[in-house]
């Protein structure tokens, strides 16, 4: 049977076992049939013939059943066999086979990673019950649906108690606190969350309770927590730790429950360390907005909203139920719930938000990152095809005689695929072990970082070994499938007797199947150094950005005293003091107070108009920051127009209404004008109403963000009438040097201390330093380290590809080449010739890919901070690298090829 | 199935291998002619015959089709194929060497 015809008849098989049953039906009868005229020719009646039949055919269905095993035993044995046939193979071939199975490992290591991740942060299902139930409830505005906004406590309470759509409707939302742990208060995410929540998901607590209904009542303030799973395994799994106390902003909170293990909310991955009731939401100090104001007030939008749909219930019927609660709310409540209605949307796995954020750009990214590993697998396969071809070449006498004697071409493609597809197993175990050492690290690293428990497990589950599986299927089509194909072929004696596919003129030559090999290698590697430059060359640019402020000889506090548990009026004592105090250290040039700073944890964006300006138009957006007097002076930031902030506007008391603005908002603002002495009016902020302020000064532009790095306006008011608790101190220090910059941070601890020293210090680094812990800098710097690895491994492999097919052809031509120098070819022919050969696969190979790197350029340029997409020092530098290291893997066997003996080379064979 | 003499492993897909030499043929067609050479040493019934015939195609050797008896019955042919042929070869080579070896057990014993 031909290949095709077999292969066809697997596939029916296994698509359609029914036919096969029929056929087997259809021939047994058949038989039968035969059997009963056979016997009626030789004289018998019908009857007696059929009877005579019936006792010759023990029984159809025995038959047929012997039939089956017949067919899967020879199935199950061939495979084996052929199994049995390659692990000789390949045990009597080691090198090549170690040099196989890690080249395969790191190619396939190198996407089981990628995929880990994209699977733990896409797809791995959450640790929640039924989570096709579980949606996101938003409030919208009925006449600008993309505009949603959180509830108010008690609009939750009516929505949860009279709503038709969801068996179970939770609250919550993320509070940074600052929890205390002997010395150090470090600052972490608290969920804070009603009492149904845990009940909602579906998740029970691993050990404890769920809150109560009076805890979650409106500022019951009953100081009690549930922490995560990882929180309670760093802290030795201790049997005992519900019932036992920890401080969260400074107030002692008695720990009544350990959540499950691997839950972590609606999001992937990242979990908050802390839950807390929603009765402890108005006390939380560092809570960005809508301090002062209780969680009773129905005006007050902090919450949102998770709820359990009913069973089988669309979003359409979901939603068409809502807004029926909605207009009946809205008569109820018409100043705070006018032009309100309900939605439900699935739940970002991404973040928590009080509108619908669509998972959508992740996964285009998530497409990115895991293409760059697979071109990195691609120029394994590759590699590894050439190899299987110099070897099945070796091997063309064995292939030869099989097929001579008649084994069918498909049985010898079905032998090699099999030897592949075993080293693709034996890369992809190997390659697992890559990914989860790699994936690990990488979480390890992102853990010191971000504020949140990373909940990942390096355990491979069920989609990343499918996913590691259909790697090793699809290089073994690549190196495996079409070489076995092209070496089976039946006129491979032919092939034999002219010297292969190597034969024939120069551009047949140039052209041969393992020389485009080695050109899809090196222009695939050329765009895989491209990509890593520019990933390099932006993590540089971000290392060295001028962000418009100074990054040396600064230095950052944080500190609040609200974690202390003291109030406003204690605040603004301390802030004070801390001021005076480390003014007058020696060494101190300035100090400074900012509410935000840049490259934090967080920005607050204000919209902002010329006051007078009543158009509809959408504001400006702008950050928001509020500073003391000498905030421009300590950060660098050059004051343009105007006069930076009086003393006097910066203390408490009475509010003199002014503001500085930067020159990007001067321009968006007064696009033809000077800024100074204009109006402007910032919209309403949460917990405070729309105002009017006087721009008293322009300052430079600054860059906060690596990521989305777009500018963005900075609006800038004094502190003093607006307290904040959790303010960051800004230092410009004369110390130069790292050890002096050390002491000085020891002596301002020290001097932090002496003004008070219950105060918690949860941040006290330079600016330079908190710029390199920041997670912006993070991404950009683990892209740039994951990348290099990968255009490292494309270099290697592409490399060792073209050195392989240059020494290979060097052997395969020795005859030619002796024959040419005892015709009085020189040395320097002899090498001359065979270097061309390699400068053009080279050259070939590197226009390819330069085309390749530029298409590439384009699109990596969307995504990374600050680069052009075509990058000619990157560009260049890649190409210079790649052609060095490929001539020297073209000249090392030239030179061989050079001192070949004539003599030795004419017996050669 | 052989009534006459237990057919050693292997031999039935000689017999039917060696059939199938020369033409293709049904599998009643198998059964009677195995029957006719080895004037009825070797009677293979159904129950036999299917399972070796499914075995030998499974491994390539033979390949079934569908076609017509002389009068107009559908019954499936089974013919060799160009390994079939070269299985068939080596059988028999094999065949020999187990037969040569065999007389000279017995005919030492004799």
């Amino acid at each position: 049977m031909s290949w095709a015809r077999r292969a066809a008849s697997l596939y029916r098989r296994l698509r359609n076992r029914g036919q096969a049953e029929q056929d087997l039906d259809n021939e047994v009868q058949a038989y039968f049939e035969i059997l009963i005229e056979r016997n009626m020719a030789r004289g018998l009646s019908r009857e007696e013939a059929a009877r005579a039949a019936r006792i010759e055919f023990e029984g159809p269905e025995q038959v047929k059943h012997k039939v089956r095993d017949a067919r899967t035993g020879v199935a199950m044995e061939t495979t084996l066999r052929d199994i049995r046939y390659a692990a000789r193979v390949l045990r009597k071939a080691p090198g090549f086979t170690a040099v196989a199975v890690l080249t395969l490992a790191l190619g396939i290591g190198a996407n089981t990673a990628m995929f880990s991740l994209v699977n733990a942060f896409l797809l791995k299902p959450l640790k929640i019950l039924h989570p096709e139930e579980v949606a996101g409830c938003y409030s919208v505005d009925v006449h600008n649906p993309g505009h949603a906004r959180a509830f108010s406590y008690p609009n939750y309470v009516d929505l949860r108690e009279k709503n038709t759509v969801f068996t179970s409707l939770a609250a919550h939302n993320l509070a940074g606190v600052g929890l205390t742990e002997g010395d150090v208060t470090r600052h972490v995410s608290a969920d804070v969350v009603s009492s149904n929540y845990f009940a909602t998901m579906g998740v029970p607590l691993f050990k404890g309770r769920d809150f109560t209904a009076a805890e979650e009542r409106p500022d019951a303030g009953t100081p009690v927590a549930i922490v995560s799973y990882s929180y309670w395994k760093k802290h030795g799994s201790d049997a005992e730790l519900p019932g036992k106390t920890l401080r969260v902003d400074g107030r002692v909170f008695t720990v009544v429950g350990i959540a499950a293990e691997g839950f972590t909310g609606t999001t992937a991955m990242m979990s908050s360390e802390l839950y807390l009731p929603l009765g402890t939401y108005s006390f939380l100090a560092n809570e960005i907005e809508g301090r002062g104001h209780s969680l009773s007030e129905r005006g007050n939008y902090r919450l949102i909203l998770i709820g359990r749909l009913k069973p089988r219930l669309t979003k359409r019927e979901a939603d068409a139920q809502l807004s029926v609660v909605a207009v009946r709310m809205e008569k109820a409540f018409p100043t705070e719930n006018k032009d309100q209605t309900f939605v439900v949307f699935p739940l970002s796995r991404l973040g928590v938000s009080p509108g619908p954020i669509p998972d959508r750009r992740f996964p285009a990214l998530a497409i990115l990152l895991l293409s760059m590993p697979a071109v990195v697998l691609l120029i394994a396969s590759l590699n590894l095809a050439n190899m299987m071809l110099a070897r099945g070449a070796a091997r063309s006498k064995e292939i030869a005689i099989r097929l001579a004697i008649g084994g069918g071409r498909g049985r010898i493609v079905r032998q090699l695929c099999t030897e592949g597809f075993l080293l693709a197993i034996f890369g992809g175990a190997a390659g697992l072990l890559v990914a989860s050492w790699g994936s690990a690290l990488l979480i390890r690293s992102l853990t010191s970082i971000v504020p949140f428990d990373v909940v990942y497990s390096s355990a491979p589950d069920i989609r990343v070994l499918a996913a590691t599986m259909a790697f090793c299927v699809l290089s073994t089509i690549v190196f495996g499938l079409w070489p076995a194909w092209k070496l089976s072929r039946p006129d491979v004696t032919l092939d034999l007797k002219t010297g292969g596919d190597d034969a024939g003129g120069g551009m047949r030559r140039l052209f041969s199947r393992r020389n485009v090999l080695v050109m899809a290698q090196l222009s695939l590697s050329l765009m895989m150094l491209t990509a890593s430059g520019l990933f390099v060359r932006s993590a540089m640019r971000a290392a060295h950005l001028e962000p418009g402020f100074s990054l040396e000889n600064e230095v950052v506090a944080e500190v609040d005293p609200s974690l202390a548990g003291y109030d406003e009026t204690r605040g603004r004592q301390i802030y004070e003091a801390l001021l005076t105090r480390l003014k007058n250290i020696p060494g101190v040039e300035s100090v400074s107070l900012a509410w935000t700073v840049p490259f934090g944890g967080f920005t607050i964006g204000g919209g902002i108009r010329p006051a007078g300006d009543n158009s509809q138009g959408i504001p400006v957006g702008a950050e928001y920051n509020v500073v003391t007097e000498d905030y421009f002076k300590t950060m660098g930031i050059p004051l343009l127009l105007g006069r930076s902030f009086l003393p006097s506007e910066t203390v408490g008391g009475a509010p003199p209404r002014v503001a500085v603005i930067d020159k990007l908002a001067a321009e968006r603002l007064w696009p033809n004008g000077d800024a100074v002495g204009k109006h402007l009016r910032l919209e309403a902020l949460p917990g405070q109403a729309a105002e009017d302020r006087e721009v008293v000064g322009v300052v430079g532009t600054v860059q906060e963000r690596i990521i989305e790095g777009e500018l963005r306006p900075d609006l800038y008011v004094p502190f003093g009438p607006q307290y904040r608790a959790d303010m960051h101190i800004h230092l410009k220090v004369a110390a130069r040097g790292r050890e002096a910059q050390v002491r000085m941070l020891e002596t301002l601890r020290r001097e932090i201390r002496e003004v008070d020293d219950g105060l918690p210090v949860l941040e006290l680094k330079t600016l330079r330093d908190h710029l390199n812990e920041s997670l912006d800098l993070w991404l950009v710097e683990t892209g740039a380290r994951i990348l290099g690895v990968f255009g490292a491994i494309a270099l290697l492999l592409a490399v060792i590809g073209l050195y392989g097919v240059r020494v290979y052809t060097v052997a395969h031509r020795t005859r030619e080449i002796g024959i040419r120098m005892a015709l009085g070819a020189s040395s320097a022919d002899t090498r001359r010739m065979i270097l061309r050969e390699g400068f053009m696969v080279t050259a070939i190979g590197l226009a390819c890919g330069l085309l390749l790197a530029l298409a590439l350029g384009r699109v990596l340029a969307g995504f990374l901070y600050d680069v052009q997409p075509v990058d000619a020092m990157v560009l260049s530098t890649a190409m210079l690298v790649l052609t060095v290291v490929a001539m020297l893997a073209c000249y090392l066997p030239a030179r061989k090829a050079a001192r070949v003996d004539p003599m030795v080379a004419l017996r050669y064979e | 199935m052989a009534k006459s003499a237990d057919l050693l492993q292997g031999t039935l897909d000689l017999l039917i291998l060696r059939t199938l030499e020369f033409r293709s043929l049904h599998g009643v067609g198998i059964a009677d002619r195995i029957e006719q050479v080895t004037r009825g040493v070797f009677i293979v019934g159904p129950g036999s015959l299917f399972p070796a015939l499914h075995r030998l195609a499974e491994h390539g050797w033979i390949e079934g089709q569908w076609g017509e008896l002389e009068n107009g019955r559908r019954a499936k042919f089974y013919a060799l194929t160009a390994s079939g042929r070269a299985q068939l070869a080596k059988e028999k080579r094999n065949w020999r060497r187990v037969f040569t070896a065999m007389n000279q057990v017995l005919g030492e014993e004799a």
